[in-house]
């Protein structure tokens, strides 16, 4: 569905997105995740033809994303971070002219949608509250029943409830068989939602997998209770982390967690437990260790 | 580890309170700047042209008697007082046209630094901040009374140069009351622009209030001026009050009383009103609601003629003024030229190669105006076509099925059509104004004439789009560049000799002064080649190059 090879942005000796190489299937939503300035809405704008690479190329259905941009615009369906929307004409208006310029719309869908978000059309845009006008920009492009859906910070400015049917609507769009590419910040949406993540630092892809791949990168969390004082754990050289209070002892293990099994068990545990990372564990650990690398550069 | 800051990391930033005011002189002094340097070369080229056409006390006696009985030139420009005297001359030509510029600049900085402030947003982030509403509006006008403050000193500084190496010796206190006389032009339109932006939701709202507030003092004044029956209208007018300061000669201040307590309570009232409001509401009830008009929501270019529909009615009727009022005192100014022969010479320089005095020739110069009347119409439509990419909206249509040449042909059909239509209002209005008074100019010259400074606005256009393609961020500043500096050397270059390779660089220079002479279709066909091939060469950059917001 979406095919890039070395695609690169660069200003001056500056790389906003460095060499990206990326697939995205048919039917799958891919999140896209990256902290602030990783080169997220650049890869959104070369992939839409707003802007030109300077090296690499993208396809999208097949097609150069640069040269077949009508093309591919045809299929797909854009939802931007940022609503920059006609403050004088109303919402209804505004469905209009998008659906006209699209060139296609499912009317039927566009209501139930506008009932779903609870949304109210008849004002003018200028009125709405930035999740109001979100919410234009979201009805606006599913309503389109488009093959791909790209969307960058979709829920930007939505409450939690509104989050909630954005939600439900990207999984029917992928039980219809669309493609989604979600930019997001959002991490538990994220999680709940993609089949596989993209992980983007400083232009580059840092990481592409399944959210169980990616486990690997951040550490198991163990919580143990003992009916006396916990072993100690300070000499084991993959734990971090280690809280104890009182009977409880808390640790990070990345690597082996046999030899911390077996201090464990042999000092007769009350309870056990192990925790996979998050999603939002798993991001800090990777920017986190950016972060601590920059202080220290 | 939690990095915690010390007393040592903190920047304390001095004046916090005074922030509002800050950003908005910062913002305004470069207009100001440049208002401050057009009205200080009409204030210069007046002396110079008035010191080397009227030498002798007759030739002044006859500008005085025909100038002094056109109620035409009264309406207009104000009524002459002392303008057998440089100063009474040099006050009475800047004036009058300070009075129309000034007011319109000043209601529309003001309404930019209220209402276009808070529609941004970026209003709401001041009042996040160290001041309130009312501190707030009470700060943004003291910002644009530092930006006044520029054009003050560049006016009154100039005035007083010119006035001492003419030998005039305009003291230093007489150039300062005139340069007030100027900055008070603005000041109160300033005022009544703060105010509206309170009353109005929508900036463009608060704008059309503000000029129907200049409108009437406008119509006050003139009429005033244009009929003895009527001048006791004067006094109620605040257009009318600047008149009667008479700078540089036979100063009358006590005006500046009514002139100052205008300008305080409309800006008290603008103050007190910020505080009775909420953020982003207005104090006249505005529809949040409407029922959908589909029409011309089809495609980009029904879209552009919705969106600048306004726009282009607003600068067609004002070419068909302009057109209308030159037209209507033609025949009078014919009057002037044939009796006046310092007028006559006037005439003459501005008109250059066409020595005919007469009609025809007062005509040929109402057309230069409207020609730059015209090009700032072409430098608004063209810096909103920029605006529609700088806010995000053109990305709408990029991202579905509509490409960049198709979006930008649209808007360029927009902008031509709109120019078109100005310089046919400009030429029929013409000739309706000056067939209503027998002035034996035909349609059809009128016609032509018009058509004849097409050629120019395209060019213009051309230089934007060219810009819009290559440097899109400053593709208002090249236009407003190129138009302020074409205007400035008519001005300069009607009193001085200029050299001609400078002359040359003017837009208007090179078109013929018709209906006084046959219009120049060679020129205008290498203006419009030019145009053409800036805007296509203009084009083909949009299409390749990336997107760039503001």
């Amino acid at each position: 569905m979406i095919h890039t090879d070395g695609l690169t942005k660069k200003y001056g000796d500056f790389a906003a997105l460095d060499h990206l190489d990326l697939d995205v299937q048919k039917g799958e939503i891919l999140g896209y995740l990256g902290p602030n300035g990783a080169g997220k809405t650049t890869t959104i704008r070369l992939l839409l033809g707003l802007i030109k690479p300077t090296g690499g190329q993208a396809h999208i259905f097949g097609l150069d994303s640069q040269k077949d941009k009508i093309k591919i615009h045809k299929r797909l369906a854009y939802v931007p971070g940022e609503a920059a929307l006609w403050p004088n004409l109303t919402g209804e208006e505004t469905f209009y002219l998008l659906g006209k310029i699209h060139g296609q719309m499912d009317v039927g869908y566009l209501k139930e949608l506008t009932k779903r978000f609870n949304f109210e059309p008849k004002k003018k845009v200028r009125t709405y509250s930035k999740g109001n006008r979100q919410k234009i920009n979201l009805i606006a492009a599913l309503s389109t029943r488009a093959e791909l859906l790209i969307m960058d910070e979709p829920t930007s400015g939505l409450d939690p409830i509104m989050e909630q049917a954005f939600k439900e609507c990207a999984l029917e769009a992928k039980a219809n068989g669309q493609t989604i590419f979600l930019s997001s910040h959002v991490l538990e949406e994220v999680e709940a939602l993609c089949d596989r993540l993209a992980i983007l630092r400083s232009g580059k892809l840092v990481e592409l997998g399944t959210l169980e791949e990616m486990r690997h990168l951040s550490a198991v969390t163990v919580t143990a209770t003992f009916a006396g004082h916990p072993p100690k754990l300070n000499h084991l050289k993959d734990v971090k982390n280690i809280h104890t209070t009182g009977h409880q002892v808390t640790c990070q293990v990345q690597g082996d967690i046999a030899p911390l099994l077996a201090i464990l068990s042999a000092a007769k545990p009350q309870t056990l437990l192990s925790r996979e990372p998050s999603l939002e564990e798993l991001f800090l650990s990777l920017y986190g260790e950016e972060k601590i690398n920059r202080a220290k550069g | 580890m939690i990095a915690v800051a010390t007393a040592n990391h903190f920047k304390r930033f001095r004046w916090p309170k005074l922030v509002v005011s800050r950003f908005t002189a910062t913002r305004s002094n470069r207009s100001a700047a440049i208002w401050g340097y057009v009205f200080a070369a009409s204030s210069a080229s007046s002396i110079i042209g008035y010191v080397s056409l009227y030498k002798t006390p007759a030739a002044r006696e006859q500008l005085v008697h025909t100038l002094g009985s056109n109620s035409g030139i009264n309406a207009l420009l104000g009524m002459p007082h002392r303008i057998d005297t440089v100063g009474g001359f040099t006050a009475w030509r800047t004036l009058g046209i300070a009075m129309i510029i000034g007011s319109i600049w000043g209601l529309l900085l003001s309404t930019k630094t209220f209402r276009g402030e808070e529609e941004s947003g970026r209003w709401e982030m001041f009042l996040t901040g160290q001041t309130t509403a009312r501190k707030g509006a009470a700060n943004a006008l003291i910002g644009l009374l530092a930006a006044l403050g520029v054009l003050f000193i560049i006016t009154s500084a100039a005035t007083f140069a010119a006035g001492q190496t003419h030998h005039l010796h305009f003291t230093l206190s007489e150039s300062c009351f005139f340069g007030l006389a100027l900055a008070a032009t603005a000041a109160e339109f300033m005022a009544v622009g703060a105010l509206t932006s309170q009353l109005a939701p929508i900036r463009r709202r608060a704008s059309m209030y503000a000029a129907l507030v200049f409108g009437v003092s406008f119509l006050a004044r003139a009429a005033s001026d244009a009929s003895s029956s009527l001048g006791w209208l004067i006094n109620l007018s605040p257009l009318g009050w600047i008149e009667k300061l008479h700078p540089l000669r036979d100063s009358s201040p006590i005006w500046l009383v009514p002139i100052a307590i205008f300008c305080l309570v409309f800006s008290l009232a603008a103050v007190y009103l910020a505080g009775r409001r909420d953020l982003g509401a207005s104090l006249l009830a505005d529809k949040d609601t409407a029922k959908a008009r589909r029409r011309l929501l089809g495609s980009p270019l029904g879209l552009a003629f919705r969106l600048e529909k306004n726009t282009v009615i607003g600068w067609t009727l004002g070419a068909a003024f302009v057109g209308l009022a030159y037209g209507y005192i033609a025949k009078s100014a014919t009057q002037i030229i044939k009796d006046s022969a310092g007028a006559g010479k006037v005439v003459s320089k501005i008109a250059g190669e066409a020595q005919l005095a007469g009609a025809k020739t007062f005509l040929g110069i109402l057309f230069l105006l409207a020609t730059i009347l015209i090009m700032a119409e072409a430098t608004s439509l063209v810096g909103s076509m920029r605006n529609e990419e700088s806010q995000g909206y053109l990305d709408n249509f990029l991202v579905r099925q509509t490409s960049r040449l198709r979006w930008l042909s649209g808007r360029l059909g927009v902008i031509y059509i709109a120019l078109t239509f100005s310089v046919i209002a400009a030429a029929v209005f013409g000739w309706l104004g000056e067939a209503s008074q027998h002035t034996g100019v035909s349609f059809h010259e009128m016609f032509t004439a018009g058509l004849n400074i097409l050629p120019a606005e395209i060019f213009i256009a051309g230089i934007g789009i060219l810009t819009f393609g290559f440097k899109p961020r400053l593709t208002s500043s090249v236009m407003y560049g190129a138009i302020a500096w074409s205007f400035l050397l008519e001005m300069v270059g009607s009193a001085i000799n200029l050299n001609h390779y400078i002359l040359d660089t003017s837009i208007i220079h090179h078109i013929a002064l018709a209906p006084a002479v046959s219009p120049n279709w060679t020129t205008g066909k290498i203006y419009i080649a030019a145009g053409v091939i800036m805007m296509l060469l203009g084009s083909a950059r949009f299409n390749s190059r990336d997107l760039q917001n503001e």
